[in-house]
This record gives C-alpha cells, sequence and structure tokens, in this order.
C-alpha cells in the first residue's frame, strides 16, 4: 500500500495513541531503515542492544533454514543469510510481542489472540517450509502478524469494539468486518494493511494479510496453496485446532476438521502423516510459547481429530440455522482450553490498576533480608499492598510486572543500584509516573543531588526511623493517587479525542463541501454527473466533463510546505471558477485533481472553457510563503456522444486526455476526439437553450 | 514477672556480655519489633533473626576471604551490609564497629595494621551475637 493511500480513517486510529506500534529497538531500528544510508552493522548494532531480540532472531534464523546449513550464530550471519529486510521485519514483529499486554477491551481475549497468533506463524513457518510457496520466515511473521488490524481496534476503540465482538460472537468473521466498518468506517483488513505499510514492512506481508482477512478459508476446489495467504489461511486452522476448547462451538469444531481434511489432501498425505505433521507444529509452538512467555496447550492432534469428528454430528443439527463463513471466536467469558501456564508479563490493565480506592501497590527493592522483611512488616502494618525484592534486578523485573504505585529501593546493591534501578524505571512508559523513595546509609550532598537527578521523588536514611518512613510514604501516596487520576483522566481525553475524530470524520463526509476550498467535494461530483448522465440520455441534449490537475504540484509540496500547497489549491480553485460560465460546476475531486462538470455542452464547447480556464490559471499569481509566481494545470475533456456507452467510460476518457496533456509537455488542453456534432444535434442543444 | 514470647526468644533470655556498660544486644529494639509484630505476625522476630544469621553468615566469610586477599572494596562492601542488618536486630555496638570498618575501607590509605584490628574485633563480636541470639534457638 502506498502511503499516500493510507485513508484518513487510520490516521484517526493513530492519532489516538493507542495504536499497538514498535517499541524500543523495534522503534530504533524503524527510525533507522527509514533513513536511506544506514548499513547492515547499524542494524546488528540496534539489535544487539536488546539480548533477548538476538536470541530470538538467531531462534528464528536457524528454525527457519533448511537442513543441512550450518547454524547461524551471530546477528550479522542471520542478515547474511535472511536479508537484511527479513530480519529488519522479524525484529519489528517481535518487539512488537514483547511489547503486548492486557489492554482494556475486556471481551477481547488478549492471552489467546498471542497464542493463536503465534501458532499461526509457527504453523506457517512449517507450511512454507514444506510446499516452498514463501520463505519460511516471512510466513513466520505474516501468521504472528496476521490478525493485528483486530488488536488494534480493541487497542483504540477499547469499550465500542468490546460491544462489537460482543455482539458479532457466533456470527461470520465477514459480519464482524461489516459491524467494524459501520461503526469505525475501516475494517481490521485495511487497518492491517495500513499499520504494516506504516511499519514500512514489504508489500507481501499486506497482501497476504489482507487477503487473509478478507477470506479466511482455503477453497476446497482449488488443488494446491499458491500464496501466503493460503499459508496464513492452513495454519489459522491448525492453530485453532491446537486451541480447541469445551466451549468452541460445533459448527466451528466442523469448519476446522474441514479445512484440515482439505489440507491433508493438498499436501498429499494420509491421516497420520497430517496428524505427526500437525504436532511437530504443536511442539514448535510450545517451544516459542516458552521463549515469548506466551501460554500455549498441551493438545494433541489424535484428541483434535475425535472431537472434530464428536462435533461433526453436534454441527449437523445446528448447521442448517446459521450461515457457513468462520465464526468469531472471542470466548467472553467462557470457560477457555486449559492453556499451559507461562508466568506473564503486563498482565493487569490498565483499567484495574487506574481505579481510585484500590489498597495502594508498594514494592520494596533491599540487598539486605532483614531490612527487607523489617521494611514490609512496616508497610503492612500501614496496610499496604506489599511486594518484595531481594535485588535490583529482581526489583526492576517486579516493578515492570507488577507496576507498583511506590517503590522503595536500597541504594547500594551489588547487581542494579537503586540509583541505576530509578534511572531505568524513568524510561519505561511504566516507570515513569512510580513514585519512587530511595533508602540510603549516608545523606552525602552529592548522593543527594545525583539521586534527584536520576529520578528520586524523596529519600530516607538508613536504618529508619518507622514514623518518618511513614509520612514519607503517605506524601508518596498522595502523590501517587494525583499520578493516577491524571493517568485516568489523559486517558479520558484521548478516548474523547478519537470519538470526536470519527464524529468529525462522519460529519465531514456527510457533507458535500471540501472544506479547503469550499467547493463542492468528489462525493457531490459524482452524483451531480450521474444525474446530468441520467437527464442526456432522457433528452439527447450532450454534457461535457473537464479533468484538471495542477502540474507539479507535488514539488511545491515538497519546497514550500503543505501551507504553502493548501493556498496555491485554494488560488487555483478561484481561477477555475473565474473561468467558467454560469452553468458550469467545478468540485475538487481530490489531492490537486479536479472536475468541471459543463451542462449544455459539446466536446468542442468543453475544450474553449478548458482553454480558458488553462489561461485563467496561467496568469493567477500566487504570493505565499516563498511561493511566487503561477501554477499551471493539464486538462483533458470528455463530451457525451453516442460512441459513449457509460459514465464510467467518458470520466475515463477525460482521465486519459489528461493523462496525454501531461506527456505532451503540462499546460495544455487534450480532447477525447469525440466526432463533431451532427447538424440535428446542434440543433436540438440551441433550441433547449 | 511473666515475660512475653515471640518465637523462640524470651526477652530475659536475650542478653549477653557487656560492652562498655552496654549489652551485645539492645532489648528495647526488641521491644519495638514486638510491637511491630503484633498479633499479625508472630514470627516477625524469629524470622529476622534467622535471616540475619543467614545473610551475615556468608557476609563475614566474605571479610575474612577479602582480608587474605587485601581487596578492601570487598570488605567495605560486607560491612555495609552487616552494618544495617545487625543494627536492625539490636546488635548495636557490633552494628557501629561495621560502620567504623566501613569508614576505614573508604579512606585514600587504609592502615592495614588498622584494618585487621578491626576485623579482629569484629570477629569477636559476632560470635557474642551469634550466641546471644543462639540461647536458646
Amino acid at each position: 500500500m502506498e502511503r499516500s493511500s493510507i485513508p484518513v480513517q487510520f490516521e484517526e486510529l493513530k492519532s489516538s495513541g493507542n495504536l499497538p506500534s514498535p517499541t524500543g529497538v523495534g522503534m530504533r531500528i524503524l527510525e533507522l531503515t527509514q533513513t536511506d544510508d544506514y548499513s547492515a552493522e547499524d542494524m546488528a548494532e540496534a539489535i544487539m542492544s536488546d539480548p533477548s531480540l538476538t536470541g530470538r532472531i538467531l531462534q528464528l534464523a536457524n528454525s527457519a533454514s533448511v537442513a543441512g546449513n550450518e547454524a547461524v550464530t551471530t546477528v550479522s550471519g542471520a542478515i547474511m543469510r535472511l536479508g537484511g529486510a527479513t530480519v529488519r521485519s522479524i525484529a519489528l514483529a517481535f518487539s512488537l510481542v514483547s511489547e503486548r499486554e492486557a489492554g482494556a477491551c475486556r471481551p477481547f481475549d488478549y492471552e489467546r489472540y498471542w497464542s493463536l497468533s503465534l501458532a499461526r506463524a509457527v504453523g506457517a513457518q512449517e507450511l512454507a517450509k514444506r510446499t516452498g510457496v514463501s520463505k519460511p520466515e516471512e510466513a513466520y511473521i505474516a501468521g504472528l502478524l496476521a490478525e493485528v488490524g483486530m488488536l488494534a481496534l480493541a487497542s483504540v476503540h477499547s469499550t465500542r469494539y468490546g460491544q462489537i465482538l460482543i455482539a458479532s460472537q457466533g456470527k461470520s468473521l465477514g459480519a464482524l468486518r461489516q459491524a467494524e466498518q459501520d461503526e469505525f468506517d475501516i475494517d481490521h483488513a485495511t487497518v492491517a494493511e495500513c499499520m504494516l505499510a506504516e511499519w514500512g514492512l514489504p508489500d507481501v506481508f499486506g497482501v497476504a494479510i489482507g487477503e487473509f482477512c478478507r477470506r479466511r478459508r482455503f477453497e476446497p476446489d482449488r488443488a494446491e496453496i499458491a500464496s501466503v495467504a493460503d499459508i496464513v489461511r492452513f495454519s489459522d486452522s491448525i492453530g485453532s485446532a491446537l486451541l480447541l476448547g469445551e466451549t468452541t462451538p460445533a459448527r466451528r469444531l466442523t469448519e476446522i476438521g474441514d479445512q484440515l481434511e482439505i489440507l491433508r489432501d493438498v499436501l498429499d498425505v494420509d491421516e497420520p502423516q497430517a496428524i505427526s505433521f500437525c504436532d511437530s507444529i504443536g511442539a514448535e509452538w510450545r517451544k516459542w510459547g516458552e521463549e515469548l512467555e506466551i501460554e500455549t496447550t498441551d493438545t494433541r492432534f489424535s484428541q483434535v481429530f475425535v472431537a472434530i469428528a464428536a462435533g461433526r454430528e453436534r454441527a449437523a443439527e445446528e448447521e442448517r440455522q446459521q450461515n457457513s463463513e468462520p465464526a468469531v471466536e472471542i470466548d467472553v467469558d467462557a470457560a477457555k482450553a486449559k492453556r499451559r501456564r507461562i508466568h506473564r508479563r503486563n498482565a493487569q490493565g490498565p483499567a484495574q490498576s487506574g481505579e481510585l480506592g484500590q489498597r495502594i501497590k508498594v514494592l520494596a527493592v533491599d540487598d539486605d533480608p532483614v531490612s527487607l522483611r523489617l521494611l514490609a512488616r512496616h508497610l503492612q502494618n500501614e496496610h499496604f499492598d506489599v511486594t518484595m525484592a531481594r535485588s535490583g534486578k529482581e526489583g526492576l523485573k517486579k516493578a515492570l510486572q507488577e507496576k507498583p504505585d511506590i517503590l522503595i529501593v536500597d541504594h547500594e546493591m551489588p547487581d542494579l543500584s537503586g540509583l541505576e534501578l530509578t534511572s531505568a524505571l524513568r524510561r519505561s512508559s511504566v516507570g515513569a509516573s512510580m513514585y519512587i523513595l530511595l533508602l540510603t546509609g549516608s545523606e552525602s550532598e552529592e548522593l543527594i543531588v545525583e539521586a534527584f537527578d536520576s529520578g528520586v521523588d524523596d529519600f530516607v536514611s538508613k536504618p529508619f526511623m518507622p514514623r518518618l518512613l511513614s509520612a514519607r510514604i503517605k506524601a508518596g501516596v498522595r502523590i501517587a493517587h494525583l499520578q493516577r487520576k491524571i493517568e485516568r483522566d489523559r486517558k479520558t481525553i484521548l478516548d474523547q479525542l478519537a470519538d470526536r475524530n470519527a464524529l468529525n470524520r462522519k460529519l465531514r463526509t456527510a457533507s458535500l463541501t471540501d472544506p479547503l476550498t469550499g467547493l463542492p467535494n468528489r462525493r457531490h461530483a459524482m452524483s451531480r454527473i450521474e444525474s446530468e448522465w441520467k437527464a442526456t440520455a432522457r433528452s439527447g441534449i450532450p454534457f461535457s466533463v473537464i479533468m484538471l490537475d495542477i502540474d507539479k504540484f507535488k514539488s511545491v509540496n515538497d519546497t514550500y510546505g503543505h501551507d504553502v500547497g493548501d493556498e496555491v489549491l485554494q488560488g487555483t480553485a478561484n481561477a477555475v471558477k473565474s473561468a467558467l460560465r454560469g452553468e458550469d460546476e467545478v468540485c475538487r475531486l481530490g489531492g490537486e485533481e479536479f472536475l468541471v462538470i459543463c451542462r449544455s455542452a459539446f466536446e468542442k464547447d468543453g475544450v474553449v472553457i478548458a482553454e480558458r480556464i488553462r489561461e485563467a490559471v496561467e496568469q493567477n499569481e500566487i504570493q505565499s510563503g516563498g511561493f511566487d509566481g503561477a501554477v499551471t494545470v493539464s486538462l483533458g475533456v470528455a463530451g457525451t456522444h453516442e460512441g459513449v456507452p457509460s459514465l464510467m467510460a467518458l470520466l475515463k476518457a477525460s482521465d486519459e486526455a489528461v493523462y496525454q496533456a501531461k506527456n505532451a509537455g503540462r499546460n495544455q488542453v487534450v480532447a477525447s476526439g469525440a466526432p463533431e456534432p451532427s447538424p440535428e444535434e446542434r440543433d436540438k442543444l440551441r433550441r433547449s437553450a | 514477672m511473666h515475660s512475653p514470647t515471640f518465637g523462640p526468644y524470651q526477652f530475659d533470655a536475650v542478653h549477653g556480655p557487656e560492652v562498655g556498660g552496654e549489652t551485645i544486644l539492645d532489648l528495647s529494639t526488641f521491644g519495638a519489633l514486638q510491637e511491630l509484630a503484633g498479633d499479625d505476625d508472630p514470627d516477625l522476630v524469629n524470622d529476622l533473626v534467622q535471616l540475619f544469621l543467614g545473610d551475615s553468615a556468608g557476609r563475614m566469610e566474605e571479610i575474612e576471604e577479602a582480608q587474605k586477599n587485601e581487596e578492601v572494596d570487598s570488605v567495605g562492601r560486607a560491612a555495609h551490609a552487616l552494618k544495617s542488618s545487625s543494627a536492625n536486630i539490636g546488635a548495636l555496638p557490633f552494628s557501629r564497629t561495621c560502620a567504623e570498618l566501613e569508614r576505614l575501607v573508604r579512606c585514600e590509605e587504609v592502615d592495614m595494621d588498622e584494618l585487621d584490628a578491626l576485623i579482629a574485633r569484629a570477629l569477636t563480636m559476632y560470635t557474642e551475637v551469634k550466641d546471644a541470639l543462639g540461647q536458646d534457638a
């Protein structure tokens, strides 16, 4: 998807600030690779600053490679083997996974989302290896990100999307996309395409994921896997099978069963071979699950086939009343498949921790067990919700996990000092609003200055006096309360902003005027020419359209900025208007493109008007922000006559004429080449006037 | 007189040799700890003592090891940790010795004779603290 074609609806989602996006190393790589002259070494260096990302990339490089290849052991080696673009995509995808957290959209099952995405990724990788249709690592990324559009909608419009999910439960995915379209004017397929384009991922991903979102099933009449989208379709069924639960609807079971049977035929294997292939995907999935801390199940495919057979019988009864597209599975409050419990980061969503009146969470970090135990006792007496950590590193991990309101941290710890811990936390989004108290044995001026510099809010000397500590903590609690309130207000404001943007857009599209130039917009233009076309068909009175396009407008924007560009558009609109007859109308189609509708005009009349417009624009001097001069326009004219079979053909003819005018050197009028009107036709027009 | 109990420790059992007119373990600290424990946390004092004994044994070994290898920084780190953990359980004279030790090794020029003497004193006092805590334990 070209950047220029990113729809305004997506820009609105983006402006909410809540779209899932790569952060940390992922963001650095994104920025780095958007410059033209980055080298493979730059990228390798950025990746290596994150050891876990490095490990994952090497793991993928090796698991995706064909057997017999020597193992890749360095990031540069991975870049050489997979190519820079692929490593970049992998890094972005993984950074998205590592930043995941359960969000505020309650009906959206975040755990299931990531479990299924990972299963899809691994399944796609194995299918790619087996079929050779795509590179295994590309298939992995496509599988991982296939439903990122739904994640995005859940993140941005948590409440409204939650309602849509609940209302769509059990309906088809097509119905879900329609509901998204109705509510947000954009569906998860388009959102996904925009996000991938925004991150600069190669087109292959956007295409595959867009196709997958729009058609989830592999149709049985096709003989072989032909695209990445097909690979993702099958891996989605394998992943769904791995996540089957007691509450999976019978109809869904049958669908999964059908897809697995088709897969068996497409791969040309028997059932035991299919089971062992799918089980090998399951095993690989569990391995990745541990690495990425994503939950997996112990499902075996022999069980899956038994469950499917049982489901078919139940489904036969239910089948008639429903349509047969894959159903939305969100498990609102249903018992879920028994998942392998893996310790999760950021398990707590912002909604729970944002409430006032809840117990204040305090994390105490001290490497001295005696002080720590004592401190915890004091805090418990004050009715805080206390967590303890025995070292700086453990403290950092727990602070990110538990998101305490207050952190009390010892200064001297061997692995990570209190100040180092504080600076690390202050760089994270979680730690920015935490109230941090430093415990210190010394009160030297330098230390205290350094402490405040690194982001400490207050300090207490050791051994602490209980009453003083309490007083300090209470001051911290007040601030933590305020922080929470600010955070909540900020979120409300962002939500309101997202809603207001959507409302504004609805108002804009509902109206028929282009706000910049004050001209009628494309919507008006289309309905107007439709009625002209019908009138002409009835009366035989001709009309003409003039399509016109400002020459080299992009360079105006690039050189002088969009503000100047806007003024040039306004100036041009006025010049065009000044050259028209009373019954003509000019509309702005979008960008630098305009359409003039000339009623009661043969093409040759249109050409005269077009030439007048051309001159008017050429002589229209515009002064704005450094821009001083006139722009020119290229115009294409097409008039109705017997040889034009449809309105579309008419528009196409004028569009082609513009193209010819551009090719012939711009600033000129080209006609589509309608025949001279006959004397009778001319007579008829004259009589009607 | 009936002494309140906390863990295996008895108020009147917690005493030991005196240092300059001061007991090796400060009874009022224990009183405060017991108050802090209240009814909610009867194991507090016992836990603190066990945690101290567990942690300090390693730290004392570190000091002796560091002394052999003349790694004064390691002596300082261990002494710093012991200073606060021992103060928490009322081993105040020992805590002060650790503080002196910490101060000494942070000087520009460390007098090794003074260091050896201080470490010897710390070791002796540590044994006394352990003995005092170990009563009835």
